[in-house]
Order: C-alpha cells, then sequence, then structure tokens
C-alpha cells in the first residue's frame, strides 16, 4: 500500500516521467500546469483539429474545472457539482455522479466548481454546501461525504479542486468576503475522517492572535479557495491564504491580520506551521493571496535555490525560498498598479496608498485584480513564467459595515472604471520567474480569465471571453493556430496522451462574478453566450 | 392643494428612494453582487430593465434558493426593503400590475445566544454537526420533535447523558477496522453510517455489504456525554433556552 503511495506521489511531482496523464489539478505538485509531451508542436498545431465535444448540460455561473486524466479516463466537474468520467480518447461517458444540492444552501461564491482530485482508487469533489465527497472511481458511487462546517451558517463553501498527498486529501474553504474564519482541511482519504485543520486565523493564545483587532480573528476571512502545491522532498504543503474580510475596510480589525494575504508552509503529515510569508500586511484592497504556488528550482548567484512563485491578485509576483520563507524578489506583473509603488529589496510594499472611509477612490486594478484567479504555467523548456494579465480600475468605497457571522462581509462597494491613462482589456505574457522581466506580451481586447497551458511543443495554450481557443509560440508569443469554441473561456486547458496520441482539452463556457461584471465596461460583453462544452483537440490521424 | 400634494407625495418618494439607495449600496451593491447603480456583477443587471413590484418584494424578501441571493426578510426592515424596491424603480421601470405584497412567512427560529452555541462552528463537536434545526445543521440525528414541553433540567440531562437511542450501529470490516455509528440507510449492496469515531464532523460513509464481516447495535454509543463537555454549563443552559423556544417545525 505504501508503495503504491508513494508511486503516486512520484508521478505528480514530476511532470516528464508519465506526461500522458494530468493527474493533479495543476498537472503536476509543482503547479506548472506544463506537460513533456511534444507531438503537437509549433510547427504542426496548425493542423490541431475537434476530434469529440463532451456537453455537462449545466452552463450557470462559467465552466471553470481543468480536467483530470488518469489512465485514458477523463474526470471533470460543472457547475452544480456534477462529476462525469469520459472514455478521453473518445468522448463516451463511463459514469456521472449528481451531487444533491439542497435548495436552501445560497451560492454567495457562485455555482462553479474547479475540479476533482483523484487517489487510492477515488474521485473527491468539495462542494456548493461545504461537503467533501469520496466517490468510487470506476463506478461514480458515493463512498463518503462529510459535512465540514454547516454551509448555512458559515456563508462559506467549496469551489477549489481538492489536493491528495499521500494518504490524505486536503481542501481549502471560500468565505473571504464573509464574515467567517478560514482554514485548509485534510482528511484521511480511506475513511473520511479528520487528519488536521490549519486555521488561517490564529485563535486566542496562539501566536498571530495579537495581530488582530479585539475579536476581529472570528470574522477575519482568510479564505483558501484555489489549490496548494507540495514538494514531496521537504514534505511541505504551500497555499495561498486570501484577503482579510471585510474586504475593503480595515477600521474595525487594526493589524497586520496573519495569516491573511500570506503563502503557508505546512507540514504534509500533521499541518503545523513551517513558515508563513505575508505579501501584504493588513490589506485593505481584496488583494487575495490565494492564488497557485509554482514551484521550481533556479541557479541565483551561483547557488541553486528551491524557489516559490506567487503572483498576488494585486499586481505583483512574490519569488520566496520555499525551504526557509525567505524574500527572493518581487515584481510587477500588472501594468496598471495604483495601490503600491513597488516592493524593496527586504520584501517590503514601497507607497502604499490607502482609500479612505467614505471617499470613492480610484484604484488599480480592479478587485478582480491584475489576474483573475485562473492559472499561468511554467515551462522548463524556455524558462519562462506565462500568465494571463487584466488591465482595469475600481473607484472603490470601504464603509464600515457591521460583520455578522456567516453572511456577506465586504466593507464597501466598487465600480469599475477603465484606467486613467491606458487601454482597458488583457493580454497573455512571458516573464523571467525571477526578475520579472518580459519577454513578449500578447494583446487581447478583452480581460483573459482563463487558464493557460505550456507544452514541450512550445506551445501556450489559452482561451478569451469572445470563445476562441488559441495557441502561441512560447518564444515569442506569435499566434499560431486559433479555434471558435463559441463560448467564453474560464477554465484551465489541459494535454494529454492515449494510445500514442497527443490530445488537448478545454472547458468553454462563458460566467461568473469577474465575467459577469465585465458590461460595466464592455456593455456587449452582457450578450455572450454562456455554455458547458467541454472541446477535445488533436493532429488529424 | 392638489399639487401640494403631489409635492409631498413627490418628496415623500424622493425620500424614500435615497433612504433605498443607500440600503442598495451597503445591500445590494456590495462585493461582486449587483454592481454600483445595479450595473451587475455575480448577480444580474437591475437597471434599465422592467420588474414587477411583487416579483422583487418575493425575491428580496425570500431570496432565491440555490442562488446566491439571501433572503432579506429579518434583516431588513420592511420598510427598507420598501425603499429599496423604490430606489431600483429609479434606476428601471417597473411593469404595470396592481401593487401586491406577499405575506411574510413566519419565523421559526430565533436569533438568540443559545443558536450561535448550537452551531459554534470553531467548536468541533457542536451540536450542528448532528442536529438539524430548520434548514441548518446535519442530519445524523433525527429531527427534534416539540421540546417545548420538556423541563429545562430534563432536556439538559438528555443533552449530557442520552446515548444515541435510535439506528445505532457498530460495524466490523474485512480490513479490521470497527466503528460505532448511526446507520443512515441501507440498498441491496451497501450501508450508510455516519461514522462518529473521528476527531473531526461525523462522516457519512458507503460500506459495501461484501466488505462488512459482521454489525450489530451499539447501544452504548453516547458522543452527548462527551460532546457537551465542550461547553460550560451555563452554555448549556443557553442551549435548552434556544431549544425550548423553537415552535414546532
Amino acid at each position: 500500500m505504501r508503495k503504491i503511495l508513494l508511486a503516486f506521489t512520484a508521478l505528480m511531482a514530476s511532470a516528464a516521467a508519465e506526461p500522458q496523464d494530468w493527474l493533479t489539478y495543476s498537472g503536476t505538485y509543482n503547479a506548472w500546469r506544463y506537460s513533456g509531451l511534444d507531438q503537437i508542436n509549433q510547427n504542426n498545431v496548425r493542423k490541431l483539429t475537434p476530434v469529440w465535444a463532451f456537453q455537462t448540460g449545466k452552463s450557470e455561473g462559467g465552466f471553470s474545472c481543468t480536467p483530470l486524466v488518469a489512465g485514458g479516463v477523463m474526470y471533470i466537474t460543472s457547475p452544480g457539482n456534477r462529476v462525469f468520467a469520459i472514455n478521453a480518447a473518445t468522448g463516451e461517458e463511463l459514469w456521472h455522479y449528481y451531487y444533491a444540492l439542497p435548495k436552501t444552501v445560497g451560492q454567495d461564491y457562485g455555482p462553479v466548481n474547479r475540479g476533482v482530485a483523484l487517489g487510492q482508487g477515488l474521485v473527491f469533489m468539495g462542494t456548493l454546501d461545504n461537503h467533501l465527497v469520496a466517490l468510487d472511481i470506476h463506478t461514480g458511487k458515493e463512498v463518503w461525504n462529510v459535512n465540514i462546517e454547516d454551509a448555512k451558517e458559515c456563508g462559506c463553501n467549496i469551489t477549489g479542486a481538492p489536493l491528495v498527498v499521500k494518504d490524505k486529501v486536503l481542501v481549502g474553504v471560500t468565505g473571504g468576503d464573509s464574515a467567517h474564519r478560514g482554514y485548509i482541511n485534510a482528511f484521511f482519504t480511506k475513511t473520511g475522517r479528520r487528519a488536521w485543520r490549519f486555521w488561517t486565523i490564529p485563535g486566542p493564545n496562539e501566536p498571530g492572535n495579537d495581530t488582530w483587532q479585539l475579536g476581529s480573528w472570528k470574522t477575519g476571512g482568510g479564505a483558501t479557495w484555489l489549490t496548494g502545491s507540495f514538494d514531496p522532498e521537504l514534505n511541505l504543503v504551500y497555499w495561498g491564504v486570501g484577503n482579510p474580510a471585510a474586504d475593503l475596510y480595515g477600521g474595525s480589525r487594526a493589524g497586520s491580520n496573519l495569516y491573511t494575504d500570506c503563502v503557508v508552509a505546512l507540514d504534509a503529515d500533521t499541518g503545523e506551521l513551517k513558515w508563513h510569508y505575508q505579501e501584504i500586511p493588513h490589506d485593505v484592497w481584496d488583494w487575495d493571496s490565494a492564488y497557485e504556488c509554482v514551484l521550481i528550482d533556479k541557479v541565483i548567484n551561483g547557488v541553486t535555490r528551491k524557489l516559490l512563485l506567487h503572483p498576488n491578485k494585486g499586481g505583483f509576483t512574490w519569488v520566496l525560498d520555499r525551504v526557509t520563507g525567505q524574500f527572493i524578489s518581487g515584481w510587477k506583473f500588472g501594468e496598471n498598479v495604483s495601490w503600491a509603488s513597488g516592493i524593496d529589496e527586504h520584501g517590503h510594499l514601497l507607497g502604499r496608498s490607502e482609500p479612505v472611509k467614505d471617499k470613492p477612490t480610484l484604484v488599480c486594478p480592479s478587485v478582480s485584480g491584475s489576474r483573475s484567479w485562473n492559472h499561468g504555467s511554467y515551462s522548463p523548456r524556455t524558462g519562462f513564467f506565462y500568465s494571463p494579465v487584466i488591465e482595469y480600475c475600481d473607484l472603490i468605497t470601504p464603509r464600515d459595515e457591521p460583520a455578522v457571522p456567516g453572511t456577506m462581509s465586504f466593507g464597501g462597494g466598487f465600480e469599475m472604471k477603465r484606467p486613467p491613462n491606458s487601454e482597458a482589456g488583457g493580454h497573455l505574457d512571458a516573464f523571467d520567474p525571477v526578475s520579472g522581466k518580459r519577454q513578449w506580451s500578447y494583446r487581447s481586447k478583452y480581460p483573459l480569465l482563463a487558464s493557460t497551458l505550456a507544452t514541450a511543443g512550445n506551445l501556450i495554450f489559452s482561451g478569451d471571453p469572445e470563445g476562441h481557443f488559441f495557441a502561441l509560440n512560447a518564444l515569442t508569443g506569435e499566434k499560431l493556430w486559433s479555434f471558435s469554441t463559441g463560448s467564453g473561456h474560464r477554465g484551465s486547458p489541459i494535454t494529454y496522451s492515449v494510445g500514442g496520441r497527443q490530445y488537448v482539452a478545454v472547458p468553454s463556457g462563458w460566467g461568473s462574478a469577474a465575467a459577469g461584471a465585465l458590461p460595466q465596461i464592455w456593455p456587449e460583453t452582457e450578450d455572450f453566450p454562456s455554455g458547458a462544452t467541454l472541446f477535445v483537440f488533436a493532429l488529424p490521424e | 392643494m392638489k399639487h401640494l400634494i403631489l409635492l409631498i407625495c413627490l418628496n415623500t418618494l424622493h425620500a424614500q428612494s435615497s433612504e433605498g439607495k443607500k440600503v442598495f449600496e451597503t445591500s445590494c451593491s456590495v462585493g461582486y453582487c449587483h454592481g454600483v447603480d445595479g450595473r451587475a456583477g455575480k448577480g444580474p443587471r437591475l437597471r434599465d430593465r422592467v420588474w414587477s413590484r411583487s416579483y422583487l418584494y418575493k425575491t428580496i424578501e425570500q431570496g432565491i434558493p440555490g442562488s446566491g441571493m439571501p433572503a432579506w426578510q429579518g434583516k431588513l426592515s420592511e420598510d427598507k426593503i420598501a425603499a429599496v424596491i423604490s430606489y431600483i424603480f429609479t434606476i428601471s421601470r417597473e411593469e404595470p400590475e396592481s401593487a401586491s405584497k406577499t405575506t411574510p412567512a413566519p419565523s421559526v427560529v430565533l436569533d438568540m445566544p443559545g443558536k450561535a452555541l448550537f452551531f459554534d462552528l470553531p467548536r468541533d463537536k457542536n451540536c450542528g454537526v448532528c442536529h438539524r434545526i430548520s434548514d441548518a445543521g446535519s442530519p445524523v440525528a433525527p429531527r427534534f420533535k416539540s421540546l417545548r414541553a420538556l423541563s429545562a433540567q430534563t432536556l439538559l440531562k438528555q443533552i449530557q447523558s442520552q446515548p444515541v437511542s435510535e439506528n445505532n450501529i457498530q460495524v466490523h470490516l474485512q480490513d479490521g477496522e470497527e466503528f460505532c455509528g448511526v446507520k443512515a440507510g441501507d440498498d441491496h449492496d451497501s450501508l450508510r453510517i455516519y461514522d462518529l469515531g473521528g476527531a473531526g464532523p461525523p462522516v457519512l460513509r458507503t460500506i459495501e455489504k461484501k466488505s462488512l464481516l459482521d454489525s450489530k447495535p451499539c447501544p452504548s454509543l453516547n458522543v452527548h456525554a462527551d460532546n457537551s463537555k465542550t461547553y460550560s454549563s451555563s452554555e448549556l443552559m443557553s442551549i435548552v433556552e434556544f431549544l425550548t423556544s423553537i415552535k414546532t417545525q
């Protein structure tokens, strides 16, 4: 049994070893979203053609999942917590599981789901009413189901994909815009019994509780709504912790508000905190630090360093030493960033410009960020980090609103605005991961709200709000291929191989909070059609 | 005179919609919801559309189950709901109909300290991890019958010491695992059991009958004795007070 566990862990740790599968949310534990497959490459991608499509039937809120593939079977989720197992070569459904969602549960964080986790013969999914379910990988039958915390009372739920690490399945929680106290939970894969829980906000008498004014720790947010990374050698799990609540008003939570807006490194077996790095002490802009932790090794000053690359919603990327949590570098990736002027050599923010209570202030980027949650990619072939970037701003008005446990706690409102001195829109950029030097920039009329996929075929795949799924040359950013899927892209493309043939899969389906707000600047986007179709492409046989 | 009345009416309407704008800003356009001036967000665009008054009342008061739209009844006063609807009609158009208002449903569960303790989330073994009241909590235990007839003392005693009296079960699996729990269901080839043995919340497990060595009742399963100790005596009294105040569901 232990052998099987270790083998599975090793598989997910190394993309190069088993590139035919896509076993975990980010492809591999290091969150690269990179595949070593190169049958489809810069020379033949123009011939890429659709080979099958799959309809999930649920289009509300955007089709936001990352498909997983193991041994020729694909596992996807749709909004409303539906899971499908599909023959990855033909598109034929093998089984489906429709979670029985109670009608009375609100969906403050939308009906979306970002995908499943696989391990020990089970498929794991977090639900809109904050349960975690384990399904038999062969039949889809429910094996266990745990109600993590009452969704009605906590105003929280799960939209992110779980992460299987050895004999445990780890899952985060939404609730960063609610009066809620966040956590990461680990459950034993076999029984569903809880193995450990890490509170993202320390309780009374714990170190860091004094970074919260009075009782504000109880309702301080700190959501863990996306999926972490894992370094098997260090046995550390890395997870981004979101913003403090109330998002835009900090007057009733004086202090640095640990561990919100932090990267935390946890012992994978016990959940014990090994180190934390806070990017934005006392955040008052909703700069969720919940995004992916990309684990790369680079030579710096002649020494190979184990690094962690962490893009933050506020428009900066932090580079840390993932052994110690020490700051290495910080660089700006958004073009319109007005709330801070930069990061100094010690990692401290320079020129913070805090909005004033009840006074509308133009802040760039918008609360949707210099990037939405959709993930970037790292290619070991080019050495570049690729990420979508979005450019628009908000007129923010912080307000002192009472925090009522389990209900929304935003602390103000916002109105979308075009940037004062440049065009609103989006781009997909290639960066040097340590210095942040931009290598190229692919420009888009509308904000890009889909993840990227990097491949050994020197390709970067992503999609746009109009429904174009496209491939760029990883070295130059030149567009090599595009296909219209008919509905905008909010999910994450992957690639895999069955019987020696490489496939590229992408969810197509427009929707979500960020998509829903775009008509404030681009009125025509209100009429962009939603959808719920998975498209799969390959080269002609 | 007529003009004066009209003017007063218009002034009242104006005052109502400016109050409504405030309510809208602090309740409807907050977060990622309906956007400033109803320009859309995660919630739909409200401005420049046609709405019926009764639809707005129903939706605002009762919410939309299964969506992000909460029920505002009890959270906003009737005056504030009326004001926010007046405001919405300044940014949209009203569908002609006879203005009508749905009757508010009586609220069953009162907000009181005992309720917060019952569902006290950071407490691992809070009452709500097994008991369901109204539409919150887990259905591990059967729903309460009316508790109003019970004396506070009797109820307190039950909370502190009553063993699990219904559907208790002990299973022994082929892989050697043994545990006690509450039987939740049974079909041709599997048993569904709430496993109460872990450090965290109960786990609803589906046990294949082919992997079952044997099963029998587990009458000594007494989670109350342990779990009630996580509350102080005064906290337990608050919970008792809350439970005895609940009307029959």
